[in-house]
């Protein structure tokens, strides 16, 4: 049936309403993007908080909040965000380039305890990939193991039982790994005990209340890792071992 | 001739120096009715050259033992040293003050003179009278002990302005003798900042003249308070519980009961008698008003100095500023002064250090020590700053101020702190900017997490099941086609001899090409079974093949290729053979068939 003129601007209209009425996110990624492009690094942050506050898990979103906040000059707030694009996906180069820069400001220089040297290892190994990465790898490697295994008891695609079995204890093998790989980068994708010092100068202290003695002091930027909790305090652990309370407040959760 | 006079003078006063003729009294002031010891002693090196002691005159006293001489020598690094000391136990004969005159002496060839000494008699107490005398005076009772045991209050000041410091010493006044005392109270100094004052710790008697009255005293605790507020504060007393020894009455006049009275017989008898110092009332004033800021607290009389411990250094080096207050006064209740830093600088709380002596005045130094950190590096300076403290003597408020402190912070490398060497990649990324943002398509899911999606769940499990059902179902197919085979290979006997049989039936019915071509048929068909060949892998090379595996009798092979070839022969080539018998063909045939399946391959 025909459009009269008239139905045809209600059903307009509808469309506009939709447009303005419901958030569009990508929309406001796009208005805070080109605010930061003019250089209103403040505005820009106010629509990128608002993005994060919807909930919105994206490696886009943290790093360009992480560039933001290093233009306002707020260089534990960038790196926190940063950190947080990292887990997404820590093979991004641009991201590593913009890490390296924002760590530089860092005022404190902790000596790292050295690590098992396979412990090491095996870190390189897991943070090779992204996680979405390591879960498709283990996804084609069952079914590789599949294929073969089907080969042998089922179809007979290659002649050659020997080639076969062989093929399929390879490929199981690195499937084992794989998922072995795949399980500890979830588990670290889920561990929430590392932390940026979001505040620009932080007393440590021995006790978890504010009259206590200090243990030592810390600035923005600094990684560390949560041991314990007590109300609004945590306990925290420095690279070079130190421990210490610190209010929730000073620090942002990665 | 004068250079050996000033030789000898001074020869002569060396000696001089370094001997000692003194008088001393072992009581002073002393009761009348007690002995004491006077001594005479000369220290020196020349002690065995001491000779022609000539004591004074000592009229108003009682010469009863003496003079009784003492020496004492020690030789140290060949050098002789010594003293030899005359003493003599006297009595006073009245009240008042003696002056004895002093004593001569001849060492060697020079005599010297001792110092004079003064006694005071005072009118003794019952208690004192030595133990051999015999006397009729009342012994104690309690109703005199409050005047021979009590506690004294002393203060210095009664009228303070606030925080002016005021010390109170408390004295035990004895005169009788008392056991070990408990303390039942300690003063309590409400209104007042107290700071304990050094106290001997063991307790030593001094003799003290007080009211006309001879006592031995104790100083018990000594106190320096600082009022906090202003008006009438009082110092509570200082309460102790005083086990006294008490001597009977007497009872009666007779000489024996004197006998069995003497205090060295009887047994003394013991009171707790409870001691409550007198109430001390202090005026309080404060201190006149005033808008100074920079007066913190300070009260008496104080200096201020300060100081830093660098005064150039780089970006983000630490500089410990010292501000000193020191003197007499308040010292523990000031506070701080105010003053500005330096824009760029960063301030910690201080670190307070404090030495307090604690002597008869409290005095003593505080060190306030600030931790800075400047965080841009160029030309700065720490403005100068007061403090105020109000002067005592002066009755006024003095301000103290401090110079300014120039400080050169140079460019540091950057963004190290703390003394710390930058690596070479971090020399290189110093002063880089970061990369652009990212604009491209922006996926707003919350999850970005594969893991967390359905699909890939599904697709492990659909591959797991498809794997299983294919496994089952090409299983179950496998076990069919055995099941085909093993069905065919039964019947396959019966089947071809029947059909055999029926060709033979109708052999006038058919020519000799159809003829030939059903055994041909059969016997394929029959062999395929029997042998259990797959019908892509059918000929004759495979039939012989298989047979020969089987250990089958080689004539019955070539018996069997024969009939084979004939029919082929026959069937694809249409050669004509004239004279044969087909029914002997057929028996030919029946009998292969026989013996394959005999022999049960």
């Amino acid at each position: 049936m025909m459009l009269f003129k008239f139905e045809k601007i209600l059903i307009f209209s509808l469309l506009i309403f939709n447009c303005i009425a419901f958030s569009n996110p990508t929309k406001d990624f796009e208005k805070a993007n080109q605010l930061y492009k003019q250089g209103n690094y403040s505005e820009a942050i106010i629509k990128y908080e608002a993005l994060l506050n919807s909930g919105i898990e994206s490696f886009d979103l943290y790093y360009n909040v992480g560039n933001t906040y290093y233009k306002l000059g707020e260089i534990g707030k960038s790196i926190l965000y940063y950190e947080k694009a990292y887990k997404l996906d820590p093979t991004d180069e641009d991201l590593n380039f913009n890490l390296s820069i924002a760590r530089n400001k860092i005022i404190d220089k902790i000596d790292s305890v050295p690590e098992f040297f396979l412990y090491t290892f095996f870190n390189n190994i897991r943070d090779n990939l992204s996680l979405n990465s390591w879960a498709i790898l283990t996804l084609i490697l069952f079914l590789l193991s599949i294929v073969f295994l089907l080969n042998i008891l089922v179809f007979r695609i290659l002649k050659s039982l020997k080639i076969s079995f062989l093929l399929l204890v390879i490929t199981s093998i690195i499937f084992t790994i794989s998922a072995f790989f795949t399980g500890a980068k979830v588990f670290e994708y889920y561990s929430k005990d590392k932390a940026i010092v979001i505040e620009k100068i932080v007393n440590v202290k021995n006790s978890p209340t504010a009259k206590s003695s200090d243990a030592f002091i810390i600035h923005e930027g600094l990684k560390i890792r949560i041991i314990e909790k007590l109300e609004d305090w945590y306990k925290i652990k420095l690279e070079d071992g130190k421990t210490g309370w610190i209010k929730e407040n000073s620090i942002g959760i990665i | 001739m004068i250079k050996r006079i000033i030789f000898l003078f001074i020869f002569f006063i060396s000696f001089a120096y370094s001997q000692n003729f003194t008088i001393s009294a072992d009581k002073n002031p002393v009761s009348i009715d007690e002995t004491f010891q006077l001594t005479f002693t000369y220290s020196g090196t020349d002690i065995n050259s001491v000779s022609n002691f000539q004591p004074p005159k000592m009229n108003d006293f009682l010469i009863l033992a003496g003079p009784f001489q003492s020496t004492s020598m020690q030789i140290i690094n060949g050098a002789m040293s010594g003293s030899k000391s005359f003493i003599y136990t006297l009595k006073a004969k009245a009240l008042g003050k003696f002056k004895i005159e002093p004593a001569t002496l001849s060492v060697g060839n020079t005599k010297i003179t001792s110092n004079t000494i003064t006694i005071e008699v005072v009118k003794g107490s019952p208690n004192q009278k030595q133990s051999t005398q015999n006397n009729n005076q009342p012994q104690t009772n309690i109703k005199d002990i409050s005047d021979n045991v009590f506690i004294r209050t002393i203060v210095d000041k009664t009228n303070v302005l606030k925080g002016e410091q005021i010390t109170v010493i408390y004295k035990l006044y004895l005169n009788v003798r008392i056991a070990q005392p408990q303390i039942s109270k300690l003063p309590s100094f409400p209104g007042f900042w107290a700071e304990e004052l050094e106290t001997p710790t063991t307790i030593n008697l001094t003799r003290e003249n007080y009211n006309g009255k001879l006592y031995n005293v104790a100083v018990l605790k000594k106190v320096a308070l600082f009022p906090t507020e202003s008006g009438e504060l009082s110092i509570t007393p200082f309460e102790m519980n005083i086990p006294v020894y008490i001597q009977k009455q007497r009872r009666g006049n007779s000489i024996f009961d004197e006998f069995f009275d003497d205090p060295f017989f009887s047994q003394p008898e013991v009171v707790n008698y409870p001691v409550k110092s007198n109430l001390v009332k202090v005026k309080v004033a404060n201190l006149p008003a005033t808008d100074i800021t920079s007066f913190k607290g300070g009260i008496g009389n104080f200096k201020m100095s300060v100081e830093v411990d660098k005064k150039r250094i780089k970006q983000n080096d630490p500089i410990n500023l010292r501000i000193n207050i020191s003197g007499t006064g308040n010292i523990k209740l000031i506070d701080p002064p105010d003053f500005i830093i330096p824009d760029g600088f960063e301030k910690y709380d201080p670190k307070i250090n404090e030495s307090i002596n604690r002597s008869n005045v409290v005095s003593g130094k505080r060190t306030y020590e600030y931790l800075l950190i400047p965080r841009k590096f160029g030309k700065y300076e720490i403005p100068s700053f007061d403090w105020t403290y109000f002067d005592l003597s002066k009755r006024s408020y003095v301000t103290l101020t401090s110079d300014p402190i120039s400080i050169d912070i140079e460019k540091g490398d950057g963004i190290i702190a703390y003394g710390s060497q930058l690596n070479k990649n971090e020399i290189e990324l110093l002063n880089k900017d970061i990369r652009f943002i990212r604009i491209s398509s922006f996926n707003p899911e919350s999850n970005v997490l594969i893991i967390k999606s359905l699909w890939y769940w599904i697709i492990y499990i659909v591959s797991i099941l498809g794997f299983v059902i294919l496994y089952v179902f090409f299983k179950k197919e496998e076990s069919l086609k055995n099941d085909i085979i093993q069905w065919r290979y039964t019947k396959s006997y019966k089947n071809s001899i029947n059909k055999l049989n029926k060709l033979v039936k109708n052999i006038n019915k058919h020519n000799k090409n159809y003829i030939y071509s059903g055994i041909y048929d059969i016997l394929y068909e029959f062999l395929q079974a029997r042998l259990k060949l797959p019908a892509s892998n059918l000929n004759l090379q495979t039939i012989i093949e298989k047979l020969k595996a089987n250990n089958f009798d080689q004539t019955k092979i070539d018996e069997l290729t024969n009939i084979i070839q004939k029919c082929e022969l026959i069937k694809f080539a249409s050669v004509n053979f004239e004279q044969d018998d087909i029914n002997e063909f057929i028996s030919k045939v029946k009998s292969i068939i026989n013996e394959i399946y005999e022999s049960e391959l």
